[in-house]
């Protein structure tokens, strides 16, 4: 089951080409930096601390000799496909209600929101799925045996994600909070090391590089029932920013329990003051609310018991998947969108996992089915048949990213014109035109002839 | 193990499962431009 989602989403993938607005110009300053090194320290002066990020462009700009849609969607598919693997490796199937709660738990990986913005598009490098990848991987080392590789394991992968993104501090956060609740696979001093790390990083990051937060003239956001321009932030919230920073944090959490609001946007609500509200948005709210309600059901049966200190594994990987989510929404204090929320998505899936397990076993292990059982047994095949709509609709997107992509191509040459940024060199020119001829060698189904009914519904907001 | 909870939980996730490999092989053997009576795309 795990395999065929993968392969999927690597096939939906894998038919979008590169991008123009996102991908070419790091792919042409790549070409401009002699080396791997100094990509990686000629970035650090830079508004963000991420020369992993840079570097790893580099080195794949290197790598590819020529083939530059070869190695980028090459290493976004490898991405995809260790996301799936740790996943699965996370949440240890075991049980006959293990194997129910899977294509569920599956479904809510992929369907999510979050997951979308981790494969529709590519920097070149997706650096949000890097992050989610990391965390995964932190919480199986957590699971493991143990080891000392496992605590340099532990510290390379802190290092990594750090350097690629501020929301690689994360993998702090799941290491920390696993071997807190029980998990020893990282030691006692492997987690004393990472926190030295994470104050080496702090260090480095503001007294030294002077590297700082982001500010609200940076970029638009969302806020309320729409969306407010940098100047317009500035002028509300530069006196007292905080208010806006708890609505960040909170639109970012709630977005991921409710599917709403999304970007900090509540779109849902103004579109039901209007009674224009589409079935997608419908199905999207629906299927969070009953299975986050799921999630909150587990962790109040469960709290009686962690409070006597009995806790085993499910419990550990849901207060994990809770300290992710939190942790997650208070990175996004600065501004909010669904892409900086993946890595809190996925371990969402993760407690959808756990909690639907044992809410299965719980109700099979009941005499006779009662009334309340009948409710609970039709909000559950609502929320399933939620999240399939909302798997099918992640491929739907795909493709229709696809074909939007491959459209943006015909124009690249005025883009970059008016961006300022057409390649001064021989070189520069040449990947253009090969990325330019790869794309357009592609044929994307064009959105207008599939899934007509889809679009009639609105099913895929 | 009830097997209406199987049902509820497990059957619309393996459902779109078993869709998506569907999709993908028809997708490979280029099934849908052969229903719509259309040349398959060069590679």
């Amino acid at each position: 089951m795990t395999a065929i989602m993968a392969i999927a989403v690597c096939d939906s993938l894998a038919r979008i080409p590169v991008q123009v607005t996102d991908s070419l110009v790091p792919i042409l300053q790549a070409q401009q930096t002699s080396s791997i090194a100094s990509a990686f320290f000629g970035s650090l002066g830079a508004a963000y601390l991420r020369p992993m990020r840079i570097a790893q462009i580099q080195a794949l700009f290197e790598f590819s000799n020529g083939h530059y849609f070869l190695a980028y969607k090459a290493f976004h598919i490898a991405l995809v496909i260790a996301c799936f693997v740790l996943f699965l490796l996370a949440i240890d199937v075991g049980t006959a209600g293990g194997l129910v709660a899977l294509p569920f738990a599956l479904t809510v990986l992929v369907g999510l929101h979050t997951f979308r913005g981790m494969v529709w598009e590519a920097y070149p490098i997706n650096h949000f799925l890097e992050i989610a990848v990391f965390c995964l991987l932190a919480l199986v080392l957590a699971k493991s045996r143990g080891g000392w590789w496992v605590d340099w394991a532990a510290a390379l992968t802190f290092v990594m994600a750090s350097l690629t993104l501020e929301s690689g501090l994360l993998v702090w956060v799941v290491i920390v909070t696993a071997w807190t609740v029980g998990f020893r696979g990282v030691s006692k001093r492997g987690v004393i090391a990472l926190t030295g790390l994470l104050a080496v990083y702090f260090l480095v990051r503001f007294p030294y590089l002077g590297t700082g937060a982001p500010t609200l003239a940076e970029r638009s956001s969302g806020f309320g029932f729409g969306r407010l321009e940098p100047d317009e932030l500035v002028r509300r919230f530069e006196a007292w920013p905080y208010g806006f920073y708890a609505y960040n944090v909170a639109s970012s959490l709630i977005s991921v329990l409710l599917s709403e609001p999304r970007g900090g946007t509540w779109a849902a609500l103004a579109d039901l003051s209007m009674r224009r509200v589409s079935p997608g948005t419908i199905v999207n709210v629906m299927s969070s609310v009953i299975t986050t309600a799921v999630v909150g059901w587990f962790i109040l049966t469960r709290v009686r018991t962690w409070r006597a200190s009995q806790i085993d594994d499910p419990d550990r990987i849901c207060v994990v998947s809770v300290a992710v989510l939190v942790a997650n929404a208070a990175m996004s204090y600065g501004y909010t969108k669904d892409e900086i929320m993946s890595p809190g998505g996925v371990f969402y899936a993760l407690a959808a996992f756990v909690a639907m397990r044992e809410l299965v076993a719980g109700i099979g292990r009941q005499p006779r089915a009662r009334w309340r059982t009948a409710v609970c047994g039709l909000a559950l095949a609502a929320a399933a048949t939620g999240w399939a709509v909302r798997t099918v609709g992640l491929h739907y997107q795909m493709q229709t990213m696809a074909f939007a992509v491959r459209n943006e191509w015909v124009y690249v040459d005025d883009w970059l014109a008016r961006q300022r940024v057409a390649p001064a060199t021989a070189e520069g020119t040449q990947i253009v035109n090969t990325l330019r001829n790869d794309a357009l060698a592609r044929a994307p189904v064009n959105p207008y002839l599939q899934a007509q009914a889809a679009r009639a519904l609105r099913l895929f907001p | 193990m009830k097997r209406w909870v199987v049902l509820c939980v497990g059957l619309p996730g393996t459902l779109v499962i078993v869709g998506l490999a569907a999709w993908l092989v028809a997708s490979w053997l280029g099934l849908p431009f052969a229903a719509a009576g259309l040349p398959r795309p060069p590679p």
